[in-house]
């Protein structure tokens, strides 16, 4: 990931401008690429500090010294390096140094008459490194090119990448923004018209990084979400920078979207405000839009597919869901899972819980006594310290908790008490369509 | 109703109390995110304390940490000035800072302390040479199991080693699990990022370990807000002869060649050209800082900064320095000598003209070690390394150091001279220092050598 090393930024009226990229920047900035890209060609099979070098020159013509730092960043991470892997340089280096030391104490011991004798004869360092290589059936060059050849500067770039320098050029518009957030103590996106399956996994990946947030419907359809970590309410930490930052590329698979963030600027840390959003123009990059599910998410869909395909011909067919569970006034809730029985009926929605917040389960009670508009399974840890019994029986929706990890088998029995139940009071909204309101709605994982 | 007391990603929270309530402890905030008050986690013993004097009855299901099994298995005596130590931190309710000087067993403090407290302790130390070690100590020593996160390793026992890094990454997860963190070499602590790892531990007991708690930055005094004030202090003044090593310390001028002259001079005088055309206060506090900014603005600036390197490259590595090495080399050819360079790239140079080993932060862990219990053994007379045996590691029989370059920090310099003090019977240490006169390297070394230590 690019670094504050890399981009160039500056300071105005309290807020972190990047500089824009604009024709020109960027015709420069694909030439550069291609110029990087064509030196690591032409460097396949020689040292990286070979190709540093040819780099070094590139960097020390480009007028924006930023920027070349990182699309050189961005290409040496795609390329390929290896040691060279004919002589075991460790291996090497003992024998050498322990016959070194060896001839060095056989020479005498040191005293004030010897003092002299030993500056005009020198250890003959050649003569050892030619009679270990004797040794070892290697010639005495072969041991000094392997001597070190371990060494990253020595390290043999094996495959130049297969990236265009527009792909570059991408790239490093996309690890501006990381940089920055890098630095960020907290985060405030504004989402409107996204579709549940991108908000899902934008959602998701929040909740993969255990970052706290708050989500607010907002009279537009859209959403305000205010990202930021536990610790943040004592000190503006930075602690939780690299996650923001990993958020980025699923927030901009979304339609519309802006972005807020505090960040800690420089050695001094200056307190500067960064804005981002879907109108800068440059277009959305190829979405990830697999959402990302947290280990016990993921333990449970392997193993309700185990259960469906395997002996027990479970009748529930398990994915990844793509809605959100909206309740206006009382939060928002992200299934991790849907559930469809083979019999056709509602589908079970199934979410996980974070680890970290207890509240969250009460939340979701809370939610799932006022009525969600569809049948959910929660599950939390027993570390969490709830029971199951907050939720009755008949309930469309049922609390399922787990010690250690969760068992697709055990949570397949709440789910069919689940699709036993009555249905939801019909004054719910739809979970494909979740109604508007401008209350702020706290919904913490 | 009673309250519950969690630990939640190196915070605590407090459940069952409303947000009104009166008797809450000032370290908690209320915290509408979660419906909960919260403290950092290093508040825990203080919140603890407050709820309890203000009577409320609290269910304390923050702390995850055990008592040890056993104590120590192995009883190494301690000298007078280690049980003093000790008995300092145990009276300041086992929170605190002790400063002794390197060789005079600091780690022997932390041992006597897990063996007194017998908690699940962590160990935080700022390298994996020392990692390894103090892994090596506390395994021999207890009767427990050691784990160690970082390096590659996620191993988390009782008794559990990790690096700073290490700490300021996984503290939010294992920040309940110890009762005792010690924090080797705790100069290191203060700062944005690795102090956190203090504040999202619960631990209640918290030992500091250093020879100098004295930071350029000044921010030593965050030490007392992490780990507690300065309970116990000795200089090596103090402790030198009888429990330390004696020693000297030899500097060494050495010129340039001619060729070297030159060029230096050309290139200091092009480097100084661009200050003062700039303006440039290089004496200031930001003056360094001022000029790496300002030189990456132009094309001339690019060329200063190359300047300013090679400069600093010829004083570092003269030749007549290099051939001042070959002569100590052979001098103490039956001693273990280590030498100390400013950069990798010197250290290398040396490693390849002497045939000495190498040791810097590329060199893997098991090399490390086998040169280490090579050089302890005999089969070495020298290390070449720069910077990464500056501290803590435990090179005993190490009675020689050659300091080729380094920093103008006293600390730097004061370390490396604690590297070959440790006191075996007979032995006499000697630090050399060779300096390039007429070059930048005047100045360092008169900087890092304002300290007791160079008599």
């Amino acid at each position: 990931m690019l670094t504050a090393d890399h981009i160039d930024a500056r300071k105005k009226n309290g807020e972190l401008v990047l500089s824009r990229l604009d024709a020109r920047a960027l015709a420069d900035a694909h030439q550069l690429a291609e110029e990087y890209l064509e030196a690591a060609r032409a460097h396949v099979g020689r040292t990286r500090e070979e190709l540093g070098e040819a780099w070094k020159e590139i960097g020390t013509r480009a007028e924006k010294r930023r920027v070349a730092a990182g699309l050189e960043k961005l290409v040496d991470d795609a390329c390929g390096f290896d040691a060279d892997a004919d002589l075991d340089p460790i291996a090497i280096r003992r024998a050498i140094f322990l016959r070194a030391t060896e001839v060095r104490k056989a020479r005498g011991h040191a005293d004030a008459s010897a003092t002299e004798e030993a500056v005009a004869r020198p250890l003959d360092r050649d003569a050892v490194v030619a009679e270990v290589a004797a040794a070892l059936g290697k010639t005495a060059a072969d041991l000094e090119a392997a001597l070190f050849s371990d060494l990253r500067g020595e390290h043999v770039l094996r495959a130049a990448p297969i990236l265009t320098a527009a792909s570059i050029v991408d790239a490093y518009e996309l690890g501006r923004a990381q940089a920055v957030l890098l630095r960020a103590v907290r985060v405030t996106c504004e989402v409107k018209g996204a579709s549940p399956a991108a908000l899902r996994a934008f959602f998701s990946l929040l909740k993969f990084h255990r970052l706290l947030f708050t989500v607010a419907r907002r009279s537009d359809a859209g959403f305000t979400i205010v990202v930021d970590g536990p610790f943040s309410m004592f000190e503006s930490v930075t602690k939780y920078g690299l996650r923001f930052a990993l958020v980025v590329p699923a927030l901009r698979t979304l339609d519309a979207w802006s972005l807020v963030a505090d960040v800690r600027w420089g050695k001094a840390r200056e307190p500067l405000v960064f804005r981002m959003s879907s109108a800068d123009g440059r277009g959305r990059p190829p979405a990830d839009a697999v959402p990302k599910l947290s280990d016990e998410a993921q333990l449970l869909l392997d193993g309700l597919e185990t259960l469906r395909t395997g002996a027990a011909m479970s009748p529930w067919h398990a994915e990844v869901a793509s809605v959100l569970l909206d309740h206006p006034g009382l939060g928002v809730c992200i299934p991790d899972l849907v559930l469809r029985h083979r019999d056709g009926g509602e589908p079970i929605y199934v979410e996980v819980l974070g680890f970290w917040s207890r509240d969250a389960v009460w939340k979701r009670v809370e939610l799932a006594q006022q009525g969600l508009g569809a049948r959910v399974v929660f599950c939390a840890s027993s570390r969490l310290r709830v029971s199951a019994e907050v939720l009755s029986d008949d309930a469309p929706a049922a609390l399922y908790v787990f010690k250690g990890k969760p068992s697709a088998r055990a949570l397949l029995e709440r789910v069919a008490q689940v699709y036993a139940a009555r249905p939801w009071p019909s004054t719910s909204s739809s979970p494909e369509h979740p109604a508007g309101s401008a209350k702020r709605s706290p919904a913490s994982t | 109703m009673t309250a519950a007391l969690t630990f939640r990603s190196g915070t605590i929270e407090l459940r069952g109390i409303a947000p009104d309530a009166a008797g809450v402890p000032a370290a908690m905030l209320w915290d509408e995110r979660a419906v909960c008050f919260r403290a950092p986690a290093v508040a825990y013993a203080s919140v603890l304390a407050a709820l309890k004097s203000a009577a409320i009855e609290v269910d304390d299901d923050a702390r995850r940490d055990g008592e040890l099994p056993s104590g120590a298995r192995v009883h190494r005596e301690a000298r007078p000035f280690q049980t003093e130590a000790l008995h300092a931190w145990q009276a300041a309710s086992g929170r605190g800072v002790v400063v002794l000087p390197t060789g005079a067993g600091k780690t022997h403090v932390a041992v006597l302390a897990i063996d007194a407290l017998r908690r699940s302790t962590l160990v935080v130390a700022p390298t994996l040479d020392l990692v390894r070690q103090w892994y090596d100590l506390l395994r021999a020593t207890f009767a427990v199991n050691v784990g160690v996160v970082g390096g590659g390793d996620h191993d988390v026992q009782p008794i559990t080693v990790t690096t700073y890094d290490s700490a300021y990454r996984h503290m939010e997860h294992l920040g309940a699990r110890f009762g005792l963190i010690v924090f080797d070499e705790c100069h290191h602590l203060p700062g944005p990022t690795y102090s956190l790892s203090a504040r999202l531990s619960l631990a209640p007991y918290r030992l500091g370990l250093t020879a100098t708690p004295e930071r350029a930055d000044g921010r030593e005094a965050e030490l007392a807000a992490d780990l507690g004030p300065i309970v116990y202090r000795r200089d090596i003044s103090e402790l030198a002869g009888e429990y330390l090593a004696e020693y000297e310390t030899v500097q060494v001028d050495v010129e340039l060649e001619p060729d070297e002259r030159l060029e230096h001079d050309a290139e200091r005088a092009l480097y100084l050209a661009f200050v003062a055309k700039n303006g440039i206060r290089l004496g200031s506090p930001r003056g360094f800082g001022d000029f790496v900014m300002r030189s990456a603005a132009s094309m001339e600036g690019r060329r200063a900064m190359r300047a300013y390197r090679r400069q600093r490259e010829l004083a570092f590595a003269a030749s007549a320095k290099l051939a001042y090495v070959e002569h100590l080399l052979e001098r103490h050819r039956d001693d273990r000598a280590l030498l100390f360079t400013q950069d990798n790239a010197t250290a290398y140079k040396v490693a390849r003209r002497f045939l000495v080993p190498v040791i810097t932060h590329q060199t893997k862990v098991t090399e490390r070690s086998d040169i280490l219990a090579s050089f302890g053994a005999g089969k070495y007379g020298a290390i070449v390394t720069s910077k990464v045996l500056n501290e803590g590691v435990d090179v005993q029989e190490a009675n020689v150091a050659i300091v080729l370059s380094g920093s103008g920090s006293v600390r730097e310099h004061v370390q490396r001279l604690g590297r070959i003090l440790r006191k075996r019977d007979g032995k006499h240490a000697v630090l050399y220092e060779l300096v390039t006169s007429r070059t930048a390297e005047t100045g360092t070394s008169e900087r890092r050598r304002e300290h007791d230590a160079y008599r």
